[in-house]
């Protein structure tokens, strides 16, 4: 079986390592094996420049590290922290369960989404016979016109309800315009002839 | 004649059995005994007192809520290091959303008065910077960088604190200063706030 090939640079590194990084606990290793890093370094343009950048970025640790060195905790902090285990925890708004949370989720998607894509989320209501020209076809002309033609239905609906014109105020009764008791409930629909000895 | 009888310290496990157990003592001498670890880490990466403060207060109301998970046969280090980290980078996260009032917090980061304006502004830069740099490396090498460096362990008791292998933390450190070298590398305010390398720095320790 072959052996894995290293580099010179790979054999020195952990050495050069430990030569900028002296601190305890660090192993700088035997003399000779430091010699032949500093003399690899001293040949390998690469590992200079490594090395240098390594160097940099210690020291930058070391300098933050002396802001942490000196740092305490304030006096009070056990009595802070045991206050507030005292306390009960707020309950959070969330659902309780996963399932509920994933189904609220599901239907937010759908409501988001749905109109985007042309859906038609109200299946059917009582006032409407056919399904809305956009449902299908997501035509906005053929909706506009759906539009129309039920505008126009009601004011057909509306003229027919209403008597013949010249009445100052024209009750419009309607089945649901009868109270429980049978009593008529009127209401008064303005007209806008001119309103009788208003005449110019 | 019998010497002064010392105090023995329980150890972790006995604590956190007595903590699950509801005694709060035990988890005051838990507190008192990993405060300060948790706090110059959150000191440390934070850069604000006021932060690192909230920090230690919910590392340990999450350790006091978890308390019945908290393994008794390892160190309670890595965890409570763990939640310390994430919510440093969350607060961080936040923090960078508005804009940072000057107040105590960031007087107290200002050094001492000795040092030039423009000069204390880059020394803070670059302190950011590292910040950055460690914030953006994984998760197991800002442990042993934060441990090693920031608060001085050494090797082996970093590897303790970890529970890791000596080998491993040695290697974890290797590959943490290539990625922050990198990372340095290449923000030019490093390089421009940096300046050279202190001759101190690269001092030759013959053996």
């Amino acid at each position: 079986m072959r052996r894995p090939w290293f580099s010179p640079c790979d054999v020195h590194r952990t050495a050069l390592h430990d030569f900028v990084d002296h601190r305890a606990g660090y192993d700088p290793g035997s003399g000779r094996n430091l010699t032949a890093a500093l003399d690899h370094l001293e040949r390998c343009r690469d590992c200079e420049q490594q090395l240098a950048a390594t160097a940099l970025v210690i020291a930058a640790l070391r300098r933050l590290a002396d802001d942490v060195d000196t740092a305490e905790p304030p006096a009070d902090s056990w009595h802070r922290l045991s206050t507030r285990l005292e306390r009960p925890r707020p309950r959070r708004m969330m659902l309780s369960s996963p399932i509920a949370s994933l189904a609220l989720s599901a239907g937010l998607v759908v409501a988001i989404v749905a109109p985007q894509l042309g859906l038609d989320l109200v299946i059917s209501t009582p006032d409407r016979a056919g399904p809305l020209p956009g449902a299908d076809a997501a035509s906005y002309i053929e909706e506009q016109r759906w539009l129309r033609d039920r505008l126009q239905g009601n004011a057909r609906f509306a003229a027919d309800q209403v008597p013949a014109a010249g009445a100052a105020a024209t009750a419009v009764v309607r089945p649901r315009d009868l109270g429980p008791d049978g009593v008529q409930l009127t209401s008064l629909k303005p007209h806008f002839d001119a309103p009788p000895g208003r005449q110019h | 004649m019998p010497g002064p009888t010392a105090v023995r310290q329980p150890t972790d496990g006995e604590l956190i059995r007595r903590m699950q157990a509801d005694d709060l003592d035990a988890f005051e001498a838990f507190f008192t005994r990993y405060r300060t670890l948790v706090f110059r880490t959150a000191y440390g990466l934070t850069g604000d007192r006021h932060a690192a403060e909230e920090v230690l207060q919910d590392t340990f109301a999450r350790a006091h809520r978890h308390r019945s998970r908290l393994r008794t046969d390892v160190s309670p280090v890595p965890w409570l290091h763990r939640v310390a980290l994430n919510l440093c980078y969350s607060r961080l996260d936040r923090r960078r959303l508005r804009t940072e009032p000057i107040g105590e917090s960031t007087e107290a980061r200002a050094g001492p008065a000795s040092v030039e304006p423009a000069e204390r502004a880059e020394q803070q830069e670059v302190r950011q910077i590292v910040r950055d740099g460690i914030a953006a490396l994984p998760s197991k090498h800002q442990n042993v960088v934060v441990l090693y460096y920031l608060h001085g362990f050494s090797l082996q008791e970093t590897a303790t604190l970890l529970g890791l292998r000596l080998g491993t933390v040695k290697s974890q450190l290797h590959y943490a200063l290539r990625g922050l070298r990198g990372h340095l590398e290449r923000d030019r305010r490093f390089e421009r706030g940096y300046g050279p390398v202190p001759e101190d720095e690269l001092e030759v320790r013959h053996p």
